[in-house]
């Protein structure tokens, strides 16, 4: 199984790299994250600026809100890599590279290859996350302002982090799992999910701003906890009520154990669920079946 | 008795409705070197892959060295060597990495990891494209870094399905001889529509049709088996066809009228044995002519088509000796 998982991540790794020249890696490892941070920036601008009357020169828009949509971009990097990463190696190495049977009956673990192609893509996200938030410390004075007030909480953040990856890797596998049993309409469920933690789990728009019931589905989604206790870790409870998500009442405990039951729940059903569908997968050919997405 | 290293006992497949392997039977003994046989859609694939553990069967029992597939499908995969008729590859990986990195996935010890490469890439002479990219490989030449995938971990078994698909004569001739030698030291099943490359180097073909097993024997038995004979007789038509039909142990008739007083006989005999010598003194005993006498033993093409095409369409092809209907068939290698 360690074998698997280490020479799984070395491929994800391989193939993410694309095998090109290591120097022009680092640029894309940089520039991916960097472009799609950037693209908020303009929006936190456009909207303060929009926001701005003569009564509130500030804008509606706090200043806050910047390092806020910043640290979130950055942690759904992570969400996307190591989620959305594990079933896109279902389709990839289906599809395209057509080595996903190849590497069904070979003497691997087919779930640790898929946990492996995931942690690959999770590294790279985290190194491009790091990296994004360096540039945005040193490139706008808000962000720069909101680490400089608030000491981080380092030991809540190494709290966070493992049970993150637990957590990213056990709803990775659910998908992969899902994915494995369907055909080009896989990349959709990928994307469709990958677009309602973007909207519900308050990764750019606060959850306050939500309307009720989408406030609800965000609760239900465990990376809503996740994203809070990082943020939270980071950049501390936000005064401003805007940023407030329905969680803010939470301490760092409850939303630890939060995060910690809904994980090992989580876990609970993907150890069967990906064993189901992996046989299902198998009964039904579908570990070979190709539809050209 | 030796455990045999692929069993197969009522094996079955199904896809939805169309029964793709039915009630299928074999067993290849440790070391052997077996042809697997059939046309397109014949259900070899499937077997292959059943045995490989990419595919659950329907119903029935197949074992790769004593480990069933469907319970114990982990033991079975690190004993199978499987070479897939089209070669999926990395494109991006070098032929040296890509080897590496299924050395490692299979587990290979680190201390015999590099040697273990060396000897495949030395073995299925790719050698020279080991720093290539595997996307920019030929298909001759992807064929055989899949051989070379499929020797890494030294595996009991070898499962090749069509091995040759894509080479260049040398090349097959090359390959085919590597798999001979393999023979012994692993047991071989391969899979192939080139009969004469099964003639070349197996020792026992098994051939399914249908998705049921048309026949399992060794190429060796072919030769006692009946042989064809030819002849062309001058004498009276009438009497020559009945003298034919009266000798014992003739099968499968078929005369034709070459010119007057001249028939060709072509038929064969369920009496193992060369009778042309016995044919010609009777003959020649009733004052006719024999203008041609010849005998073709059974080779691997006559008995394949025989079998395929038997199965396929009975109306056209009884093995009544009374039935005179024997199409020409040639013995040409698909």
């Amino acid at each position: 199984m360690r074998r698997t998982f280490r020479w799984s991540t070395w491929l994800g790794w391989q193939l993410e790299s694309n095998w090109t020249d290591p120097k022009l890696f680092v640029l894309y490892v940089i520039i991916k994250p960097l472009t799609g941070s950037l693209l908020l920036v303009c929006m936190y601008y456009a909207a303060r600026m929009a926001s701005t009357t003569p009564t509130n020169p500030q804008g509606l828009v706090p200043q806050a809100f910047l390092p806020w949509i910043y640290v979130g971009s950055a942690c759904y990097g992570l969400v996307g890599a190591v989620m959305f990463g594990m079933s896109y190696a279902v389709i990839s190495d289906r599809e395209h590279y057509r080595m996903l049977k190849y590497i069904f009956i070979s003497p691997a673990a087919f779930r640790t290859f898929f946990v492996g192609r995931g942690l690959s893509g999770g590294l790279q996200a985290l190194v491009g996350g790091l990296i994004n938030l360096t540039i945005g410390i040193i490139i706008f004075p808000e962000i720069r302002y909101a680490f400089h007030g608030i000491s981080t909480d380092w030991p809540w953040l190494f709290v966070y982090f493992p049970l993150g990856a637990a957590l990213l890797t056990i709803l990775g596998l659910i998908l992969a799992g899902t994915v494995l049993n369907m055909a080009r309409q896989g990349m959709f469920v990928s994307e469709g999910i990958a677009g309602i933690m973007y909207l519900a789990c308050g990764v750019v728009f606060p959850m306050s701003i939500l309307p009720e019931w989408l406030r609800v589905i965000g609760m239900i989604l465990p990376p809503t906890y996740w994203l809070e206790g990082v943020r939270r870790s980071l950049l501390g409870n936000p005064s401003d009520p805007m940023l407030q998500s329905s969680l803010a009442d939470w301490s760092h405990p409850q939303l630890v154990l939060a995060l910690s039951a809904s994980t090992i729940l989580l876990g609970v059903f993907q150890h069967y669920f990906f064993g189901w569908s992996e046989r299902r997968a198998w009964r039904l050919g579908r570990i070979e079946e190709t539809t050209g997405a | 008795m030796t455990k045999p290293a692929i069993e197969v006992d009522s094996l079955r497949k199904n896809y939805g409705p169309v029964l793709a392997v039915d009630n299928v039977s074999f067993q290849v003994a440790p070391g052997e070197l077996v042809g697997l046989l059939g046309p397109n859609g014949a259900g070899k694939s499937t077997t292959m892959r059943i045995l490989t553990t990419w595919l659950p069967a329907s119903s029935g029992y197949a074992s790769v060295c004593g480990f069933d597939v469907y319970d114990e499908p982990l033991e079975v995969r690190k004993r199978i060597g499987y070479l897939p008729e089209s070669v999926p590859i990395y494109p991006e990986m070098r032929v040296e990495e890509y080897l590496a990195y299924r050395a490692r996935l299979k587990g290979l010890p680190r201390a015999t990891r590099q040697a273990r490469i060396d000897y495949v890439l030395e073995r299925c002479r790719i050698r020279e494209v080991r720093r290539r990219l595997a996307g920019t490989l030929s298909k001759g030449y992807r064929q055989r870094v899949g051989l070379a995938d499929t020797m890494l971990a030294d595996p009991e078994v070898l499962i090749l399905d069509e091995p040759t698909s894509g080479l260049d004569p040398i090349q097959i001739q090359e390959t085919l001889a590597t798999i001979r030698e393999l023979a012994g030291q692993h047991t071989v099943l391969l899979s192939t529509h080139i009969l004469s490359e099964v003639e070349a180097i197996c020792n026992r073909v098994i051939i399914i049709n249908r998705g049921t097993l048309a026949w399992d024997g060794k190429l060796s038995e072919l030769a006692n088996e009946r042989g064809v004979y030819s002849l062309e007789v001058r004498g009276p038509a009438l009497q020559v066809s009945d003298w034919i039909r009266g000798q014992a142990g003739v099968v499968r008739v078929n005369t034709r009228r070459i010119e007057d007083n001249l028939t060709q006989l072509d038929f064969e005999t369920s009496i193992p044995g060369d009778h042309r010598e016995d044919y010609a003194k009777q003959i020649s005993g009733k004052g006719w002519t024999l203008r041609k006498l010849d005998l073709r033993q059974r080779q691997l093409p006559d008995l394949y088509f025989e079998v395929v095409r038997a199965r396929n369409a009975p109306s056209d092809f009884a093995m009544n000796p009374a039935d005179e209907s024997v199409p020409e068939e040639s013995a040409t290698p698909v």
